[in-house]
């Protein structure tokens, strides 16, 4: 009869043992019980994604902000700067004289630049004429006559002539013309413009202006 | 005990877990113990060497790192504690110089006349002689291969299997295979 030699001896050496663990457990000593490396892993491993976040969260909108405008800052300076000024293109097609927002009517052919509407009526009065005088009137009507100048139609907002008054209507005859270089004055546009009686003959009861050119 | 168990329950001991030596202590007092009381062949003297045992094992956890064998490694530890132990107290006890010749606590003459099938295995294992015992037990105790055994005893590979195939016919007279 054959017996488990491995079985049997595992039993009996268990079996005669005496019970060691008060005493092992009594002479163990004391360990600190440090933070636990996964949970530094763990720890780690958030905050990088934490901060990642945070920069990702700060720096992409700033790049999309930047982005746009300086997309749109392109556009916006040509616009301004077209808005600013208006070049006006004479009938001939050539472009000499500009007529700005605020009115003023710049002639460079003459080669005096009269800048905003106060520094040319300024201007103009230091070096007017006795019979010269300043208006601020708003074209009413154009009419372009080839080789003879052009006549408008203006109704008068200011005035320094006491025969000129405000809220009339008077005529303006511009003796330049187009082949010239000089760029008529649109339809409603207000402007300061110097005049001067216009000592012609003229059988119409209208009294007309001459725009005095220098 | 798994060789992954035993890494789990040492790693869990780095950082002051009882508990998992505990389960350690119930897997291997008794493997621990007898490879003591067989090199010190003192009861007292055994029951101090596994005690110390287990608290070094606690120790070792800071710098354990696993791998394979880890009964092998118990086992050194424990023979190497109780050898320390009968160097200090200088007591003549069986070791690996012992000759082979060396007649056992029985003379094998009675082992071949006694009824062997009313033997017990304690009765069987008290006719081995003391290095034949501890190899059996390493082998079944520890499930090592021949050379861990040789590493561990320090003899060669071809002692350990001698005394262990001398103790198993010893064993077979007595009916355990």
């Amino acid at each position: 009869m054959s017996k488990n030699l491995e079985r049997e001896y595992q039993a009996l050496v268990n079996t005669d043992v005496p019970d060691l663990w008060a005493r092992i457990e009594a002479g163990l000593d004391e360990k600190t019980t440090p933070r636990t490396p996964e949970k530094k892993i763990y720890f780690k491993v958030w905050a990088g994604l934490a901060a990642a976040c945070v920069c990702a969260a700060l720096i992409v909108p700033t790049v999309t902000s930047v982005m746009r405008t300086g997309s749109s800052s392109g556009s916006g300076m040509a616009d301004k700067g077209y808005d600013n000024s208006r070049a006006e293109t004479a009938a001939d097609g050539s472009v000499n004289s500009v007529v700005t927002s605020d009115g003023a009517y710049i002639n460079p052919a003459s080669g005096m630049d009269t800048g905003s509407a106060g520094g040319f009526a300024a201007e103009a009065a230091a070096e007017a004429e006795p019979d010269h005088f300043t208006v601020t009137v708003e074209i009413l009507d154009v009419d372009v006559r080839m080789n003879s100048g052009v006549l408008y139609t203006a109704k008068v907002l200011a005035s320094e002539n006491p025969n000129v008054q405000a809220d009339s209507e008077i005529k303006i005859f511009s003796p330049a013309v187009a082949s010239e270089g000089v760029t008529v004055i649109e339809k409603l546009e207000t402007c300061d413009l110097m005049l001067m009686e216009d000592d012609s003959d003229d059988s119409s009861q209208e009294t007309t202006y001459v725009l005095v050119n220098e | 005990m798994e060789e992954k168990q035993f890494s789990a329950c040492m790693e869990r001991m780095k950082y002051g877990d009882k508990d998992a030596l505990h389960e350690i202590y119930e897997a291997y007092i008794g493997y621990i113990y007898s490879i003591v009381f067989q090199t010190v062949s003192n009861r007292e003297d055994a029951e101090d060497v596994t005690s110390e045992f287990f608290m070094k094992l606690w120790r070792l956890a800071d710098t354990y790192r696993g791998g394979n064998g880890h009964r092998a490694w118990m086992a050194a530890i424990a023979r190497n504690m109780a050898t320390d132990l009968l160097r200090k107290t200088k007591r003549e006890v069986l070791t690996d110089d012992f000759s082979d010749t060396m007649a056992g606590n029985v003379p094998e003459e009675s082992v071949e006349q006694k009824v062997l099938s009313d033997m017990s295995l304690k009765q069987a294992l008290d006719t081995l002689k003391a290095n034949e015992r501890e190899v059996v037990h390493l082998k079944i105790m520890g499930d090592m291969t021949f050379q861990q055994i040789a590493d561990i005893l320090k003899v060669p590979l071809g002692t350990v299997t001698w005394r262990y195939q001398s103790a198993i016919k010893k064993l077979r007279r007595c009916g355990y295979e």
